[in-house]
């Protein structure tokens, strides 16, 4: 008995590309993504900035408590420069501006500071905004501002159950695994899932505090003394 | 096999072969953001844009892409047209972008997209992959609306923001978090197969 074996079909082969060709396209392709994507910043980068501005506005009286009136100040090399008008635009990276609140429209009675900070977290920055107050270090409020930790998990640094528990510590704050505190007025719960995210919220706190509270605390001796 | 009509390439993708219900793509947004009907035309919306942005480009220019560096270029491409959704959405609906969050740049991954322009774009007309992407992206939205508005009024107890229940009506938390895309996805599917099943052996029985 005779088999018959069927050729294999022959592959079409496909001409070789030579390598500056494909470079060149990559190349071509790259620049004028980069092109349309500088005209689009051109078109959106004021209003983004309108926006942060105002989100920041919003965040200050919410971490503050809802202020009568709120005064913003520089944050200079050695002493906080006080403002003229509140600018809300602000540098998360250097901690350039911070916002005192006050309860009467007057100025007399401090609430407290509202500081801006940030730290690259697992995927960007973690843009943080909290409430504090430099005569007692308690936190008084705490928001996210803009994070973009993963969905599901990260994401649980911007929810009251993590963020109201921290209203009322003292600065410098600890992180610890739920269970684990001893209960004292430092101790924040991180979360479990988002450890490390959490963590960083914390320290962001501590080292915002570190960077502008002896400056923060100048200012209030003088004002204080002031009187 | 004569090629399909002009009509049939735009709306086989809309439900015949919805990338969603029926071919299982595109399912990383269609489970995270659809808690509620707003975020799940925002996301169909913003995922529609690039995919036809993405097409138009790849179809026009797929002479001059060469083979090896095709998925690349594609990726370039539909990345460029997310950040641009990306940045549009952070400067006019600030409150959209944060509520999307991090699955906006998550359309770059989005297989039902690149799939659209290795199958179809890179292989037609420009007039064929427009209509094709227009038909597969209403598909998208169609099917992220169909889990939100669900999710929404079993979760939440509102469509679109507007309370259906009143105040008696005691929300179905699950189907705002994670597990109620699972849940919402898996009766639509079993729904949708059902009735397919039906209508089929009805047509065998009539046929009979």
């Amino acid at each position: 008995m005779s088999e018959t074996v069927a050729t294999p079909p022959e592959i079409p082969t496909r001409p070789e590309v030579p390598a500056w060709k494909l470079v060149l396209t990559l190349g071509i392709a790259g620049a004028l993504a980069g092109l349309l994507l500088v005209f689009v910043d051109q078109a959106t980068r004021e209003q983004i900035a309108e926006n942060r501005r105002k989100a920041v506005r919003e965040a200050v009286g919410e971490v503050l408590g809802g202020p009568a009136k709120v005064v913003s100040f520089a944050v200079g090399a050695d002493a906080l420069v006080r403002e003229a008008e509140p600018n809300y635009e602000v540098d998360t990276v250097a901690l350039n501006r911070v916002f005192a609140g006050y309860a009467d429209e007057e100025g007399k009675q401090l609430l407290g500071f509202a500081l801006a900070y940030q730290r690259t977290g697992f995927q960007d920055a973690i843009r943080v905004i909290f409430g504090y107050d430099p005569r007692t270090k308690k936190v008084l409020g705490v928001k996210v501002l803009e994070h973009k930790e993963t969905p599901g998990l990260g994401d649980a640094i911007e929810k009251e159950p993590f963020l109201g528990p921290i209203r009322g510590q003292v600065v410098d704050l600890v992180p610890v695994k739920p269970g684990d505190g001893t209960g004292t007025e430092h101790e924040v719960d991180t979360i479990t899932g988002a450890t490390i995210s959490s963590q960083w919220v914390v320290w962001i706190i501590n080292e915002a505090v570190a960077k502008a509270g002896p400056r923060i605390d100048a200012w209030l001796a003088q004002a204080e003394g002031g009187r | 096999m004569s090629d399909p009509t002009r009509s049939e390439t735009l709306f086989r993708g809309v439900w015949r072969e919805n990338p969603v219900m029926i071919h299982m793509l595109g399912l990383c947004p269609a489970l995270a953001v659809t808690n509620t009907v707003m975020n799940s035309i925002a996301m169909g919306m913003a995922t529609l844009f690039v995919l036809t942005g993405s097409s138009l480009l790849v179809s026009t220019f797929k002479r001059f892409i060469p083979h090896e560096v095709r998925i690349t270029t594609y990726i370039l491409i539909i990345a460029t047209f997310v950040t641009i959704v990306d940045m549009s959405l952070a400067a006019w609906t600030p409150g959209l972008h944060k509520a999307l969050g991090a699955y906006i740049a998550l359309i770059v991954v989005n297989c039902m997209i690149l799939g659209r322009q290795e199958a179809y774009a890179s292989k037609q007309s420009v007039g064929r992959a427009l209509l094709d992407a227009l038909g597969t992206g209403f598909g998208f939205i169609i099917a992220l609306v169909m889990m939100g508005a669900v999710r929404e009024i079993l979760g939440s107890g509102s469509f679109l923001g507007v309370s259906l229940f009143g105040d008696n009506f005691e929300p179905w938390l699950v189907m705002v978090l994670p597990p109620g895309g699972f849940l919402a996805l898996g009766f639509w599917l079993l729904g949708l197969n059902w009735w397919t099943q039906r209508r089929e052996r009805r047509a065998a029985e009539g046929a009979a």
